[in-house]
């Protein structure tokens, strides 16, 4: 990411950022509300493009993507949010089997595949269930499941332990962990400063759309 | 294949969802669809008609006892020439007398004073046209200074005004109904529109993550242009029912209503031209619905 730049109107909400991810990184965004972290990760995954400056991702622009290029993009970045963003009238399955049915995947291939994360995320008993009938630990599993059945080379973690208890926000960054040791970069974004401390990954700190400090094995500090 | 089942699939289960608006707008859709069908069938009834009428209406044009053989015969090579013209009919005295005796509606006696001794009868030729307009070039030949000297009347200023009405009431008929089917294409283009905005924004957790794990624009934008087309099909279906309903009905009824007259004229020209009507209806139909909701996607779904 080389000097980017986004503002909205008049108001900046990423000033000339530039990091630097590396292959099989854990990277943990810190800052407080409206510094800019969701507008990094929106760039990312090419929801937004920047005004200026360059994004790269295993050596391709992303902001030079074609309308058609954008799907097979996505493809290779898994996503996870705060509020799971998981369809009601689906079950836990059906809800995996979307992202690969929507991607063009055989019935085999899905077959074959939603058991795998299920396993990888612990919720192999809990298939046939509806997301409403599902703790906020398991749904957010569900949803980290969804985001890696399509084996992707980067995960992108949104506050994803902001609605969860201590209890399960710590189970849900061991299973983030346990990705990253796979070789899955993870960008994990949060406001939870007991799991950053504890994870002693590295932590950049973004305050008003700038870099205020970057550090190998960073605490929870702004 | 796995692609146009999954497509199909959700198409369906949403045009089920969402079963209200869904069948608002394949109600307001089958009001245009029978609309356009009622005006193509009006257009070509009126069309038949019309054509019906040209073969009744021709011109005769009588002589004077002075004009010779020689220019009866010049006028009607001069006429033939014309490719418009259908046919034109020499009718000798003799000829004249026979369809005078044989009208049932002259008084016997009156029939009577006329005999081949003493025919007062004129000659004359019947014009018959493939096209209205060709009569006027009648009219200005029989006019013209060659021949008005030997003619004594010809019938062509009664029948021009019959012709004038009959394409007059044509034309405006055929404008109403193409005013009405644009007028109804319309409110349905704008119906199906909102409706197909409204399934997206009852769709759009799901047309978000759809964005988010990566699917192609395929399984986001068809499901939408599928379900307007199935409004576009259900609507040509349910309006060929309305009208078959409405045959039915008024066939009951039986004659003696109004509608009788209009019935009888365009019922046989519906059969007749029974799947004519169908693909126009259909085609009609397909681009208000997947033009509409194609246009709904544009505005209102991002990749």
């Amino acid at each position: 990411m080389i000097n980017v730049s986004r503002r909205y109107g008049s108001n900046y909400a990423l000033k000339d950022l530039s990091i630097k991810i590396f292959p099989h990184e854990f990277v943990i965004l810190v800052g407080p509300s409206g510094a800019g972290k969701s507008t990094l990760i929106k760039l990312i995954i090419r929801e937004e493009k920047p005004n200026k400056g360059k994004i790269f991702v295993a050596g391709r622009n992303v902001t030079k993507l074609s309308f058609n290029e954008l799907p097979y993009y996505r493809r290779n970045i898994g996503i996870v949010f705060q509020d799971y963003k998981l369809l009601p009238k689906k079950t836990v399955w059906e809800n995996i089997a979307y992202a690969l049915e929507v991607s063009n995947v055989s019935d085999s291939d899905i077959k074959r595949r939603v058991p795998k994360v299920l396993k990888a995320v612990n919720l192999e008993n809990k298939e046939e269930a509806y997301p409403d009938q599902l703790s906020g630990g398991e749904a957010q599993k569900v949803s980290i499941a969804r985001a890696l059945v399509h084996n992707p080379k980067i995960l992108i973690a949104d506050e994803p332990t902001g609605n969860l208890d201590p209890e399960a926000g710590r189970e849900v960054a061991d299973i983030l962990e346990k990705i990253n040791c796979q070789g899955t970069v993870v960008i994990l974004a949060t406001h939870n400063k007991d799991l950053v401390d504890k994870m002693r990954k590295r932590v950049i700190v973004i305050k008003e759309g700038r870099i205020v400090s970057d550090q190998r094995q960073g605490r929870y500090t702004y | 294949m796995i692609k146009i089942k999954r497509i199909l699939k959700t198409a369906f289960i949403d045009f089920v969802r969402n079963g209200w608006l869904s069948l608002t707008a394949t109600l307001i859709m089958t009001l245009a669809v029978l609309t356009v069908g009622v005006f193509l069938l009006l257009f070509l009834s009126t069309n038949k008609i019309v054509a019906e009428l040209k073969d009744k209406v021709d011109i005769v044009v009588n002589f004077k006892d002075s004009a010779s053989e020689q220019i009866i015969q010049q006028l009607k090579t001069d006429l033939l020439s014309r490719e418009q013209i259908k046919s034109v009919k020499y009718i000798s005295k003799e000829d004249a007398l026979e369809e005078f005796k044989s009208r049932r509606s002259v008084k016997v006696e009156v029939r009577q004073l006329v005999t081949p001794e003493d025919n007062p009868l004129p000659r004359g030729l019947q014009i018959q046209s493939v096209d209205f307009k060709e009569f006027d070039y009648v009219s200005n030949l029989i006019k013209s200074s060659a021949y008005a000297s030997y003619i004594d009347s010809s019938s062509y200023d009664d029948n021009k005004q019959l012709i004038e009405s009959i394409d007059n009431s044509t034309k405006f008929v055929q404008r109403l109904g193409l005013g009405l089917s644009l007028f109804f294409i319309i409110v349905a283009t704008l119906v199906v529109f909102n409706t197909v905005r409204l399934a997206v924004i009852f769709r759009s957790k799901e047309i978000e993550v759809m964005r988010l794990v990566g699917a192609s624009e395929v399984f986001v934008k068809y499901p939408f242009l599928i379900e307007g087309s199935m409004y576009a099909i259900l609507s040509v279906v349910v309006s060929t029912a309305v009208v078959f309903l409405a045959i039915n009905i008024l066939q009951a009824l039986g004659g003696g209503t109004v509608f009788d007259q209009f019935v009888q004229r365009l019922i046989p020209v519906y059969f007749e031209e029974f799947w004519f009507v169908i693909l126009v209806q259909t085609m009609v139909s397909l681009i208000i619905g997947l033009g509409a909701s194609y246009m709904s996607l544009r505005k209102n779904v991002k990749i």
